[in-house]
């Protein structure tokens, strides 16, 4: 049974909208924050869709979260919310939005789904709304399954999730430069998460925290933003429409042409779970050929300058 | 989901999205330069031969010298630019109408572009789609 905890995301609603029009205004006096309409639109129009299926999809995740957490669970911590049971699933929870949200860039199956948040040339408040519609279908849903095997409870994981990705909105933003040292070296920020959205080779597949940037720092995958280089947001193939069902749906009808299309069992299992990008002649790039072919590009610019 | 909840949040976006367009009016149009930086960060290794810009600076054919079996083509998404590279076959068919390019492709996000061009850089930029369409061929609506 579901304890009787309150949705931080829906509460968070009212807030979300306020600072979206803070942000608007001083992007609008100031100019350091673009908006456009049609994204703004696209990007909040996914947020809806994203809550609507997620609804829809609740009863099915839950349940099997349950079904875990009561037949597998190797210890109980109850069913009280005491601030110790927090702040191990606030931070064991953090852990599997690092996994979830890595995989979701190293395999084109969640890819599929993630894409969507990546979608928008614009960085702003409004794009931290811009959320998938179709993230329930992918292996994602098991990543937090330790956590109840563990014996916390899944009502418990997932305030701690809708916290979590409460704490992700105001760093959705071009307004907000550095924070304190202290801070930037242990919370993901504005500038870490900037890094996170940019399509420059340099900052491909990097800082995948959700509220700890220690994670990435732990793991490899961090990269600090650099002055020199300037964030370019999007895709490495932008999208040329705003229409939100081709948002929500391009990466899934993309696998399924690639899938129909092969010519092994290999192969179609390849598309699902190998890196964006990946096909068997190797006719399109990866985030790490892109990388590499950047590196490479770098090389020969400093070789030819001696 | 309440449905009032529904409408109401709708609402709200669509408020919010006018509030945007209202106070960020789109300034930037493609110019050359434009088309050409931003397609070289899209391919760096490209090499870009003599492009045609529309009219309306809403978008170009970048022709490629390398490689030179494909095209570059920028349009403009709002205030923003999305490149796409064409190869042999890419183009499913295109039309003219007076002055309008039309060029479809079998792209989900990106279907269809058009590109407003005056009667020479027309006849250039359908010369070189028809390398890239289909062996059917384009169809001229003009």
């Amino acid at each position: 049974m579901p304890l009787d905890l309150f949705k931080p995301t829906e509460y968070a609603v009212p807030l979300f909208v306020l600072l979206v029009i803070i942000e608007l205004l001083y992007g609008w006096k100031t100019g350091r924050v673009r908006y456009e309409g049609k994204d703004t639109f696209a990007s909040m129009f996914m947020g809806l869709g994203s809550t609507v299926v997620g609804a829809a999809t609740f009863t099915f995740t839950f349940t099997a979260a349950f079904w875990i957490w009561e037949n597998f669970r190797i210890f109980d911590f109850g069913t009280e919310l005491t601030l110790g049971i927090f702040l191990l699933a606030f931070v064991l929870d953090d852990l599997a939005y690092y996994w979830i949200h890595r995989m979701g860039h190293r395999m084109r199956w969640m890819w599929a789904a993630h894409v969507i948040h990546h979608s928008s040339q614009h960085y702003n408040l409004s794009t931290a709304l811009r959320q998938t519609w179709t993230g329930s279908f992918t292996p994602g849903i098991f990543f937090r399954w330790p956590i109840f095997i563990l014996g916390i409870h899944p009502s418990i994981v997932l305030f701690c999730a809708g916290i979590n990705l409460v704490y992700q909105f105001w760093i959705h933003t071009e307004a907000i430069g550095r924070c304190p040292r202290w801070f930037e070296a242990v919370m993901n920020t504005p500038s870490h998460h900037r890094v996170h959205h940019a399509n420059n080779p340099r900052y491909l597949d990097a800082n995948y925290a959700g509220v700890f940037i220690i994670w990435d720092k732990i793991f490899g995958s961090f990269i600090p933003e650099c002055k020199d280089e300037p964030c370019n947001y999007g895709l490495v193939t932008d999208l040329g429409t705003f229409n939100p069902l081709r948002i929500a749906l391009h990466e899934w009808l993309g696998i399924v042409k690639d899938i129909a299309g092969a010519k092994s069992w290999r192969d179609r299992l390849l598309f699902l779970v190998a890196p964006p990008g990946w096909t068997p002649d190797g006719s399109r790039m990866t985030s790490d050929m892109i990388r590499e072919a950047w590196k490479a590009r770098i090389s020969a610019k400093k070789q030819a300058a001696e | 989901m309440d449905p009032v909840q529904l409408i109401a949040s709708f609402v709200a976006i669509v408020l919010l999205a006018g509030v945007a367009y209202n106070l960020f009016p789109e300034k930037d149009v493609l110019t050359l330069a434009s088309a050409k930086e931003d397609y070289l960060r899209f391919n760096a290794n490209a090499v870009i031969a003599t492009p045609i810009l529309g009219e309306d600076h809403h978008a170009a054919i970048l022709p490629l010298s390398t490689p030179d079996d494909q095209l570059g083509i920028v349009t403009k998404l709002g205030d923003r630019l999305v490149c796409r590279t064409l190869q042999k076959g890419d183009v499913t068919s295109f039309s003219i109408n007076k002055d309008i390019l039309t060029i479809s492709c079998n792209d989900f996000t990106q279907p269809t572009m058009q590109i407003f061009l005056g009667a020479d850089d027309m006849a250039r930029a359908e010369a070189l789609i028809i390398g890239f369409t289909k062996a059917a061929g384009g169809q001229n609506a003009a």
